[in-house]
């Protein structure tokens, strides 16, 4: 294993270990040795993101070690971020993401936006209780390749067809493909509500959104992926 | 009285005996039902803001009653503040919404702040003095002995979340675990200090504890055994009395720690997880532990008055079966869900709940 990979798989482990000491030595490591930032997000983070995945989907993840892998990936990104520019890395989507009015859940929420973020995508993310003209302004500010909306409350789950209905109004349907996700929502309500996709849980959420967007650059509209 | 031939004095009765036998794992002569309607419900259903419920004790009150003369005098009655009473005593700010139930803003924004945290007065902190200035305003307003008499409160766990924040929680189990210890014997402490002082103030000798911990069910078994497991079961077997049963809520997904739940030393298991099969509830803890619940309020609130009497037959067939089942929610009823449903699912449970509770066989 050449010392470049040794250090990649120090950045992976100590992410998958939770040791954040670790990892930041791990990256100032990277950093010293002149590894490309695009290369420790594309070989190091995006790889990371998977292995969550697949831990979570068997079973062996829960949602405190998707937080917290999440948040040391959002951490690396912070140091890597500086960097980045100067590689001139290729932003691959623009998502604006948040959690309806009403609701102050944000768990799912930031699991998926960390996600989103180590695998190379650019999130605007508009927090908890955010009132549906905020998702709209937003939408008509950043043209986004799509808009993800969480609600752990069965009470607050209609606000999603608010905004939709919103974005209708507005003339913006159209322009984003929308995907929607939290405890209660099924995806019959999406259906229901007009919504292009339907996320169980953030990784699966993680993978529509990635389907979405591929259709957008492959055939240059969306499809229902519910 | 429509449902039953009894008058709805002589139903509350029967229906709260049926209760307290099937809390005590004990097969009745026909269903019990237990119906929670908070104030985001309540507040809607008499045509108010929820803010103005939350703000006025007569309000509230009013609200109540109005649900408990509508369908049968079931519904709680007594004060109902959502998930800020504990944590206000901390010291966290209230987050006061015209239409949605208050919150509590997280309090603990750094690890250290931990150390700092100081238990507080369980009578005089926060907002306490006004849940106590609300249950003394309905001990006078309505028999003392129709309100209830504070025996509910959040867990140690609920506390601790709801102060430190969701997801900083959530990476400190990981990241920090050993402040995260610290924080629930303090908010354990609490609970215990806090639930004797009500206690003394009901002036009552209580015939049940609850705790309620959401968050138990967003936990690995693994750190639900670490990290809730030993609180918790303490804190019941504090409690524990002669005459009392102890009563657990947790609506978040809780399949993957079942096995452990009866180890929290609970008599009953109040609105699990709707999205869960309740026969599976059934099969793996209903021998030990009362199940209550679990129709999806989500059905409640769009399906039709046939779809929810199909549902509850199917609740009360998984449910029923050998005693030690109360038919309820799955959590609390939804804003603007129909009379007509709520009135279809108590007839429901009237109905099956007499022919299904001997006969029925899990397949």
């Amino acid at each position: 294993m050449s010392n470049e990979e040794e250090i990649l798989q120090g950045i992976h482990e100590a992410i998958l270990t939770f040791n954040e000491e670790g990892l930041k030595r791990k990256i100032n490591e990277a950093i010293k040795n002149n590894i490309a930032i695009h290369k420790i997000l594309t070989e190091g983070l995006t790889k990371v993101a998977e292995e969550v995945g697949r831990k979570y989907e068997d079973g062996e993840f829960f949602l405190a070690e998707l937080m917290s892998a999440g948040y040391l990936m959002e951490e690396t990104l912070k140091l890597l971020e500086p960097l980045l520019e100067a590689e001139k890395f290729e932003i691959s989507g623009k998502i604006v993401i948040g959690t309806v009015q009403g609701d102050l859940h944000s768990i799912g929420k930031n699991i998926v936006k960390y996600l989103l973020k180590a695998v190379g995508f650019y999130v605007y993310d508009l927090g908890v209780d955010v009132p549906s003209e905020k998702f709209v302004e937003k939408i008509e500010e950043v043209k986004p390749d799509v808009l993800a909306m969480s609600a752990l409350l069965v009470t607050t789950m209609e606000n999603m067809r608010e905004v939709i209905e919103l974005l209708k109004k507005r003339g913006l349907r159209d322009k984003v493909a929308i995907i929607i996700g939290g405890r209660p929502v099924t995806k019959e309500f999406a259906s229901a509500i007009g919504a292009d996709a339907y996320g169980k849980d953030a990784i699966d959420g993680l993978n529509k959104i990635k389907a979405l967007i591929e259709q957008k650059f492959s055939e240059k509209k969306y499809i229902n992926v519910i | 009285m429509v449902v039953t031939n009894l008058s709805i004095k002589d139903f509350i009765e029967i229906n709260n005996l049926r209760i307290e036998a099937a809390f005590r794992h004990e097969k009745t002569d026909a269903i019990p039902i237990i119906i929670y309607a908070s104030g985001p419900f309540l507040s809607r259903f008499v045509g108010i803001k929820t803010i103005e419920y939350y703000r006025d004790p007569k309000n509230m009150l009013n609200a109540q009653l109005a649900f408990r003369r509508r369908f049968y005098g079931l519904g709680i009655l007594g004060p109902e503040y959502g998930v800020i009473v504990e944590p206000s005593a901390f010291g966290a700010k209230i987050i006061w919404r015209e239409n949605e139930a208050p919150l509590p803003e997280p309090l603990l924004k750094k690890p250290e702040d931990i150390d700092k945290l100081e238990i507080p007065e369980p009578l005089t902190s926060g907002f306490i003095p006004t849940v106590v200035a609300t249950y003394r305003y309905m001990c006078e307003k309505v028999k003392k002995e129709y309100v209830d008499p504070l025996s509910g409160a959040l867990g140690p766990l609920d506390i601790a979340v709801l102060l430190r924040g969701q997801d900083r929680f959530l990476i400190d189990i990981k990241l920090n675990p050993e402040i995260i210890h610290k924080l629930l014997k303090k908010t354990s402490e609490f609970c215990d200090e806090f639930a004797k002082a009500r206690e003394e103030l009901s002036e009552v000798e209580w015939t049940s504890i609850y705790f309620g911990d959401d968050f138990a069910g967003f936990l690995s078994p693994e750190d639900f055994k670490k990290f809730y497991l030993p609180y918790a079961r303490s804190l019941f077997q504090k409690h524990k009395r002669k005459n009392r049963v102890c009563l657990w809520h947790c609506d978040a997904p809780t399949e993957h720690i079942l096995e452990f739940i009866p180890e929290l030393g609970i008599d009953a298991f109040l609105w699990p997880c709707p999205d869960t099969d309740l026969a599976i509830y059934k099969k793996k803890i209903g021998d030990k532990v009362t199940l209550v619940g679990a129709l999806h309020p989500d059905l409640l609130l769009r399906g039709t008055p046939i779809e929810v009497e199909e549902a509850c037959r199917d609740q009360i067939r998984k449910g029923a079966p050998g005693g030690g089942y109360v038919f309820s929610l799955g959590g609390e009823i939804i804003p603007n869900t129909p009379s007509n449903n709520i009135e279809a699912m108590i007839r429901s449970v009237e109905k099956y709940g007499k022919l299904y509770h001997e006969e029925i066989k899990l397949e």
